[in-house]
């Protein structure tokens, strides 16, 4: 098993290679200047020029390249144009918002989800299935936008229960951060625990129609055991995926909740550097995405083995 | 495993729970009085719509950059509220040897947020650093010689020939910020950042966090100009009431107006004109319309055929119903947010405001336009109409515009595209023909000179010599009715050539919490001396 994750984690470094190279590409063809940001519409010849030689963008675009490619091995990712920090000083300081963001988001998510999708399968085609279907759909095809702004009139703007927007660190109080925390975490969390739930419908389904369960139920074990001990937990592989695609979209920056609710963490950075074009900070996050993204897949193909020992990686 | 994970579910939905229960607790404001404030103290949050790009004074042009700047830093001379030019670091000015000098005194014990006292050196060293780093400094002070600190109170610039130097001075874009001559040692043309941003103004730096939040703090030393009896413009008696000013960048509209209605925002820029039935209708918050804000343009491509033509450019103007594109960005039904006006300033801006040359503006003659049209030789090429949904505003002027044209027989292509694209794209002066934008209010005609002169990038290929000398005659130093018969001339000549299309005003509400006192909007930035947070 080390052996399976270590040679996964070696993979890290082409796909860093890969990502790097492909996304200074994608990046510097991107239209859009980081200088007229700064500078203003009335931006004149010579200030654009001064701009580009300060942020050493008059350079030819393989000399660039190399620059980011010697500072990344150094594990230098480069200067933000406009925050006045190194992009890994960014990355650093948003992080630990879009980790709590998640760490609420998705609990809530499989807390709802699981039991919904569960309660779906024991009776398929019941109005119990067809509520929790219906609660499913609704959450996962509304868009997060919408969920947060009815979020915010009602239990901020109505009810004045919560603010509508910043973030507290959980070192000032956790009290504070969850209030900041709770309405964005309930947005994304619903969208996330309709997906979960359909996911789990249908694997419990497939499960409850295996011969196993027909010989569990034959030899009169009660209907709690042979749901979670032998359905769920055969069932729970590819809730697990999805489990790990969730906190992967969720880590990787939930955009437009960070945005709607002022959440400085790394989706609010992307979507400010998309706008000006700080073309380090957006390389920096599409590293760090990626890296999150395989990280999160090893996790993932660990827990495959440890739920279902039949699985090995030799 | 499962029980485990259950047990932490349960605890972390308690914790949520937990937090349902607990109400925000207000924290009230530590205050005092004050003849000028009536309430001081407390902090005043504005929800901003943008973020500034840098809060060094002297590098942007932006406005977000300009917002900032006016608490921080003075300068030499600045506006008054009726667009007039003031002192403001100045005690006093003479120009002399026919406007090829003029020596400012300065006044006595100004002091920076960095404890040092002002002289003539910061000013010297600021003004040279401006020359070098301000976008378009070098174009607007081209007759500028030397400047010399005579002595710790007064400094002299030398012209090589005599232009509207005040104006310039006073212009804040960008701002002719006067910092430690320290400073700008230490920085030279690098960006000043962070605690460095020492200016003498009411408001000391005192956190950016980029995205998340400006904090200024009250500078205790600021002696408020006593010239003045109150406020005016961007000077005047200027005093710092709140203890501190947050100026918090909230992009999305509707997270502002949802701030401002449960108070966490004192003040909310920009806010849509959709949302301003449920502000007013909440007596704790009043709605302002800014007067004067954007003027809508079209600007054009000048250099691509079949825009070369007068007579196309001619047909563009004929085939609008400036109303009714007005009326499309203001959703139809709020007269009060728009303007029919052919006018580049503002009628507010009595100096300068003229209908010269506007007779065919707002005159929509479609059989008119296609005369024109066939005048032009125009046969169905593409013309493509840039713009963007970053200002809705100028998307849904897009929109009427472009149906309108439409309807003269032009075949408009729009392309949208976001804001920095659409910079980039106009700016590289190929594959476009109509470029959708939007003026902030110009404090004075030698603004005007970088979208009308000849070679300037933002005239996009635009070049008439006659207008080129009535540009460099209206940045004299003439006297002000002298230059206003020539701005005349110019606004004609706008029209006569078509160089752009000034469509109209559209002015945007913000709003306010009924607790702050004293609030009177002006221009495009926000002012937050001289008000106070009573409760």
């Amino acid at each position: 098993m080390s052996r399976y994750i270590l040679q996964r984690l070696i993979l890290l470094i082409p796909l860093w290679v890969a990502v790097g190279v492909v996304s200074f590409f994608v990046v510097h063809a991107t239209p859009g200047d980081p200088a007229a940001a700064f500078l203003g519409q009335e931006a004149q010849f010579e200030s654009k020029e001064a701009i580009y030689r300060r942020l050493g963008l008059d350079k030819p675009l393989y000399v660039q390249l190399a620059n980011w490619i010697v500072g990344a091995a150094h594990g230098d990712l480069g200067q933000s144009f406009f925050l006045g920090r190194s992009v890994s000083d960014a990355l650093l300081e948003r992080l630990p918002v879009t980790f709590s963001l998640t760490s609420l988001a998705l609990p809530l998510a499989t807390a709802v989800g699981i039991p919904l999708g569960i309660m779906a399968a024991i009776h398929p085609n019941s109005w119990t299935d067809g509520l929790t279907t219906s609660v499913a759909l609704f959450g996962l095809s509304v868009p997060e936008f919408v969920t947060g702004m009815l979020l915010i009139f009602f239990f901020a703007v109505q009810l004045g229960w919560f603010p509508v927007g910043g973030y507290q660190p959980l070192t000032k109080g956790a009290v504070p951060w969850l209030q900041h925390l709770t309405l964005p975490a309930l947005s994304l969390g619903l969208m996330q625990a309709g997906l979960l739930a359909r996911i789990t419908r249908a694997s419990m389904l497939q499960v409850l129609d295996s011969d196993y369960i027909r010989t569990a139920r034959a030899k009169g074990l009660r209907e709690r055991v042979v749901l979670v001990k032998h359905a769920l937990r055969n069932a729970i592989i590819s809730i697990v995926t999805v489990i790990g695609l969730a906190f992967t979209i969720l880590m990787s920056g939930a955009f437009i909740t960070e945005t709607l609710f002022q959440l400085p963490g790394v989706g609010n950075l992307a979507v400010s550097a998309v706008l000006r074009r700080d073309y380090p900070v957006i390389q920096g996050e599409l590293l760090l995405i990626s890296t999150i993204v395989l990280v999160v897949n090893i996790l993932v193909d660990v827990a495959y083995s440890y739920l279902n020992p039949t699985i090995t990686y030799s | 495993m499962i029980l485990t994970r259950n047990a932490l579910l349960a605890t972390a939905l308690a914790l949520s729970v937990g937090a349902l229960l607990v109400a925000l607790s207000p924290t009230a404001p530590t205050s005092a009085q004050s003849p000028e404030c009536g309430v001081t103290g407390g902090t005043i949050v504005a929800a901003m719509s943008t973020n500034p790009p840098t809060l060094d004074p002297m590098l942007s042009t932006t406005t977000a950059s300009r917002q900032v700047a006016v608490y921080i830093f003075e300068s030499l001379v600045t506006y008054d509220e009726t667009y007039a030019i003031i002192p403001q670091l100045a005690a006093s000015w003479t120009s002399g040897s026919n406007g090829l000098v003029y020596t400012f005194k300065l006044r006595s014990g100004v002091k920076f947020h960095s404890g040092q006292t002002l002289t003539a050196a910061d000013v010297k060293a600021s003004f040279e650093r401006y020359l070098k780093v301000a976008p378009g400094a070098l174009q607007r002070f081209t007759g500028f010689k030397s400047v010399t600190a005579v002595d710790a109170l007064t400094v002299r610039f030398e012209l090589t020939k005599p232009f509207s130097f005040l104006p310039n001075l006073a212009i804040p874009s960008p701002l002719f910020a006067v910092l430690p001559k320290t400073i700008i040692d230490k920085y030279g043309e690098k960006e000043v950042r962070g605690q460095d941003l020492v200016g003498t103004g009411p408001y000391k730096f005192a956190e950016w966090r980029p995205d998340v939040a400006i904090r200024l703090a009250k500078f205790a030393d600021y002696r408020p100009d006593t010239r003045f009896a109150g406020p005016t413009g961007f000077g005047g008696r200027r005093v710092a009431c709140a203890d501190q000013i947050g100026l918090i960048p909230v992009v999305e509209a509707g997270s502002r107006v949802a701030g401002l209605l449960t108070g966490a925002y004192d003040f909310a820029e920009a806010v849509p004109i959709t949302s301003v039935p449920q502000l007013e209708a909440n007596k704790e918050i009043d709605v302002e319309i800014v007067k004067p804000k954007w003027g809508i343009v079209d600007e054009l491509n000048h250099g691509q055929p079949p825009m070369d033509k007068l007579a196309f450019r001619k047909a563009l103007v004929a085939a609008l119903d400036m109303g009714q594109v007005l009326s499309a960005t203001s959703f139809g039904n709020r007269p009060e947010y728009i303007r029919v006006s052919p006018s580049i300033f503002f009628p507010e801006q009595k100096s300068w405001y003229t209908t010269a040359g506007s007779t065919m503006y707002n005159k929509p003659d479609l059989a008119q336009a296609k005369r024109l049209l066939a005048e032009a030789g125009y046969n169905n090429e593409s013309i493509i109409y840039l713009t963007n949904q970053n200002y809705d505003w100028m998307y849904k002027a897009s929109l009427a515009m472009a149906a309108q044209w439409q309807r003269a027989g032009i075949n408009i292509k729009i392309e949208l595209m976001d804001w920095p694209s659409q910079i980039q794209r106009a700016q590289s002066l190929k594959g476009w023909h109509i470029n959708q934008t939007g003026w902030s209010p110009r404090l004075d005609p030698l603004q005007t000179a970088v979208s009308l002169k000849c070679g300037s990038l933002s005239a996009y290929n635009y070049c008439n010599r006659d207008m080129d000398q009535l540009l460099d005659q209206v940045n004299t130093d003439l006297p002000l009715k002298q230059r206003q018969a020539i701005w005349v001339k110019i606004q004609q000549m706008v029209w006569d050539d078509v160089s752009v299309i000034r469509v109209g005003d559209y002015f945007e509400p913000e709003a306010i919490r009924s607790s702050l006192k004293g609030y009177r909007p002006f221009y495009v930035i926000p002012r937050f001396w001289n008000v106070s947070k009573g409760r």
